[in-house]
Parts: C-alpha cells; sequence; structure tokens
C-alpha cells in the first residue's frame, strides 16, 4: 500500500460539503479515472491526494518514503525558476539527488518532450504547451510512486497527445506505480482505467450516472 | 451601542485570529528547520542567498543614501538648536538619535516598503499560480523551501543593512561637521566614542534581528493566506505595510521601556 485515504471529506469555509471520498488504497499497479463534470472537485480531490490541501475531517495515509507528483492543468511550475530547475527542485529535496546528477536527468527528460531547447526560459516565458510537456518531463524525471494527473491530455494537439499517451504508459509498466487520473470525458489515456465518478461532491465507484 | 460592541468584538476577534495565526506560523518555521537535512539545508541556503541579493545588497545604495542624509540633517538640526555648544553634543545625539532609534527603525522601514511588500505580493501570485500546491505535491516542504530562506535573507539582511546604514550615518554627520563647522575628525571620532555605548550598539543590532525575523513572517503570512483572486494581493500588501510597521513599533516600544525607561 502507497496511500490510503480514510474517509475524507472538504467543506467551505460556511461548512457546506465540497468533497467526501469514502476508503480509496492505492498500491502499485493500481490505476484510477476519476471522472465528473466542470466544477465536480476532481481537481481539489487530486489536490487532496497529493497533500496540497488539508481535509476538513478524515486523513490521507502516506507510507514512508512514498513519492508523489502532480501534473497540473494550469500553472504548477515556480516561476522564479528556469524550466530545468523545476524540474531539478523535487529531484534534489524530495530524492535526494546531487545537483549534477539532478540536471542530468532534467535534461534527458526535457530533451525527451522536446522542449529541451527552452530549458533556461522562466514558465511565464513560453507557451502553456511547453509548460504543460515540462510538466511532464518534471514526472519522467522523478518517476514518483504515486503519480497524479489533471486532465493530462487537455490542451494538446495530436502528437503532443500520444507522446503522453506513451510516457503514461511507461510509467505504469511491470505495476511500479499508482495512477490517478481526472478527466472531464472519461479521455483515453492509454492505459486500462478503473473508473470512479464524482458525483454532488462524492467519490463513488463507476461511471456518473 | 450594540453595533459599536459588535464592530469592536470584530476587531478584537481578527486581531487574536492574526496573532494565533502568527504565533503558528512561528511555531511551523521552527519545526521546518529542525526538520532539515543536510541536503535540503543546501537548496534553503541557495535559496537564502537569493533572498540576501534582493533584500540587501540590491537595497545598499539606497540605504547608504537614506543613512548618510540622516546623519547629516540630525547634525544640521543640532546646529540650528544647539549653536556653539552643538559641538559638544554632536556624539550623545548621533548616537541616541541615529544608532539607538533612527537607524533601526529607517532600516526596516526601508525593507518593509522595498522587500516585505515584494515577498508578500510574490507569495500571493505563487499560491494562484498553484505553484505552492506543486511544491507540497511534489514533496517540497513550502516552509522549508519559501518560508525560511526568507525568513533568513530578511533577517540577516536587515542585520547587514543597519550596520551600513550606522555607518553612512556617522559619515554624513562628520560630513556636516566637519564641512559646515570645520569639526576636527579627531575631535568627531572621539566625542562619538565618548559617547557610544557597547548596550547601545548591541541592542540597536538585536532589535535589527527582531524587526527581521517579524517583518519576514508577517509578510510571508500575508502573501500565504492569498487563497482565490489576484484582487486579494494588494490587499495583502497593504495588510503586510500596516502590520510590519505595528509589529517593528511595538518591538522598539517594548525594548525602550525594558531597557532605558
Amino acid at each position: 500500500m502507497l496511500m490510503r485515504i480514510c474517509d475524507v471529506s472538504l467543506f467551505h469555509g460556511d461548512g457546506a460539503k465540497l468533497l467526501h471520498a469514502g476508503e480509496l488504497t492505492l498500491a502499485r499497479g493500481d490505476s484510477y479515472l476519476v471522472d465528473g463534470a466542470h466544477g465536480a472537485g476532481k481537481t481539489v480531490f487530486l489536490k487532496l491526494v497529493a497533500g496540497a490541501i488539508e481535509p476538513s475531517r478524515g486523513h490521507v495515509e502516506r507510507a514512508p518514503g512514498t513519492t508523489v507528483g502532480m501534473m497540473f492543468t494550469e500553472g504548477g511550475l515556480v516561476s522564479n525558476l528556469t524550466l530545468v530547475d523545476n524540474v531539478v527542485l523535487p529531484l534534489r529535496f524530495a530524492l535526494g539527488m546531487e545537483r549534477e546528477a539532478a540536471v542530468e536527468s532534467a535534461r534527458a527528460a526535457l530533451d525527451g518532450a522536446g522542449v529541451f531547447r527552452f530549458a533556461q526560459q522562466r514558465p511565464h516565458g513560453v507557451s502553456a504547451r511547453v509548460r504543460r510537456l515540462v510538466q511532464v518531463a518534471r514526472l519522467d524525471a522523478m518517476k514518483p510512486d504515486v503519480i497524479l494527473l489533471d486532465e493530462p491530455l487537455e490542451g494538446f494537439g495530436s502528437s503532443d497527445r500520444e507522446y503522453v499517451r506513451e510516457r503514461i504508459g511507461d510509467w505504469c509498466e511491470g505495476g511500479q506505480r499508482a495512477l490517478l487520473v481526472s478527466s472531464l470525458h472519461g479521455t483515453d489515456v492509454g492505459v486500462e482505467l478503473t473508473r470512479l465518478s464524482l458525483l454532488d461532491g462524492s467519490l463513488r465507484p463507476g461511471a456518473p450516472g | 451601542v450594540i453595533r459599536l460592541i459588535a464592530l469592536v468584538g470584530q476587531r478584537v476577534r481578527s486581531f487574536l485570529f492574526l496573532v494565533g495565526n502568527l504565533s503558528w506560523l512561528i511555531g511551523r518555521s521552527l519545526r521546518a528547520a529542525w526538520e532539515l537535512d543536510v541536503r535540503r539545508l543546501k537548496l534553503v541556503w541557495e535559496q537564502t542567498v537569493v533572498q540576501i541579493r534582493f533584500t540587501g545588497l540590491d537595497a545598499l545604495p539606497f540605504v547608504l543614501g537614506a543613512g548618510f542624509g540622516v546623519g547629516a540633517i540630525t547634525i544640521i538640526q543640532a546646529y540650528t538648536v544647539l549653536s556653539t555648544m552643538a559641538e559638544r553634543y554632536i556624539g550623545s545625539l548621533l548616537v541616541v538619535i541615529v544608532i539607538r532609534e533612527l537607524g533601526p527603525l529607517t532600516a526596516a522601514v526601508l525593507v518593509i516598503g522595498r522587500s516585505c511588500t515584494a515577498i508578500a505580493a510574490d507569495l500571493g501570485a505563487m499560491r494562484l499560480n498553484q505553484e505552492v500546491d506543486a511544491l507540497e505535491a511534489f514533496g517540497v516542504d513550502p516552509f522549508q523551501y519559501l518560508l525560511l530562506p526568507r525568513l533568513f535573507g530578511v533577517t540577516f539582511s536587515l542585520f547587514a543593512l543597519l550596520t551600513m546604514f550606522d555607518a553612512a550615518a556617522l559619515a554624513g554627520g562628520y560630513a556636516v561637521a566637519g564641512a559646515r563647522f570645520s569639526m576636527p575628525w579627531e575631535t568627531f571620532v572621539l566625542n562619538i566614542q565618548g559617547s557610544l555605548e557597547n548596550l547601545d550598539l548591541s541592542l540597536a543590532l538585536a532589535k535589527s534581528v527582531f524587526f527581521g525575523a517579524a517583518i519576514s513572517l508577517v509578510s510571508c503570512y500575508h502573501g500565504l493566506a492569498i487563497q482565490r483572486s489576484q484582487t486579494e494581493i494588494p490587499r495583502a500588501v497593504t495588510r503586510t505595510v500596516v502590520v510590519s510597521l505595528t509589529c517593528v513599533l511595538a518591538i522598539d516600544t517594548l525594548i525602550a521601556a525594558l531597557v532605558y525607561a
């Protein structure tokens, strides 16, 4: 077991329920799709799992040493760092890699994503597409135990989509990692996913409706 | 009357809420510092250097100019009031007015206006752009990576800027005393030496550390408290200035009351 979501709830400031998820365990080899309409709380749920949001009730358990990475639909890159340093940062901070080794891995990952020539630019100096590809490269360099993807194919053309599907396929190969993908229409990300749906703020097994 | 009581109650509640949150932030920062290991310390140090460059080094010409001006103005005003007696009191005036009080206060005000506002706006923008969420998601503790470098960087910079400010103020004082009133360098130095006690200097430097820690925490708090929209950024910046100045004046009053009263 890598992670366990234990009866987690999130409330607005006025006490209204925003989201509730019962028990969910993420083990190596698990792949889930979180489906739901716009504003259903898919991104919030992923952030909850990532530890970026504290739940109002319940908790998210993480096995010691478990690494997590997330791809955001917007933002998610530190604006005062270059793109290569954005990839390097978690490698050094979370994995404890030396700077030289981390830079080497980051460059290889950026090269793989076809955005190496932008490596020394800052996030606001490149297009949204490049920023998203850098996020893919960051995950590719880090290869965390739990991968959270928020609308991973959004905003990409067909060749980029194919590349992202290929990376997701690689990450999941051999059942080494757990994958949690959010998607508006259950987009095909190239691997088989167990479907969960967010309906009326509650996470349930199966397709919405 | 009930409206007035409700208003006072609301203000008191907001104040207690702020004090509670700032206390929590102090505790969380200490925990983040305690949990730093060698490899993370290296990264935090790199960010601290960036902060020192921005808050300390980039502000140096401005602070030197301000210090020179304050020292010069103090002596000009002293001569207008004390006339020929001023020569005897130059040392005491510079020590009491500039080194004890105006130095730490002016340096703190300059850092609040120049750096703390930028810190609050920067952290607020990072919050809105999901940068802080991304750091947390990837296992990069924002309290270690964002808060500690700003805390150490601003505190160290304010300490260094204060020493530069005081040196520039003494230079400004001598420039006026020497050029306008023909005071010899030896007399000026003896005057300062006779008035400056270790306690004055140590307290001024200690103040800069307390001021630096307080204003950096306040600016980080207001920046990281931003949640939803861009319109919160200017409000956070304004609050940073007001609360930082209040903290600085409160600490200064407390120290003056405890030591000199």
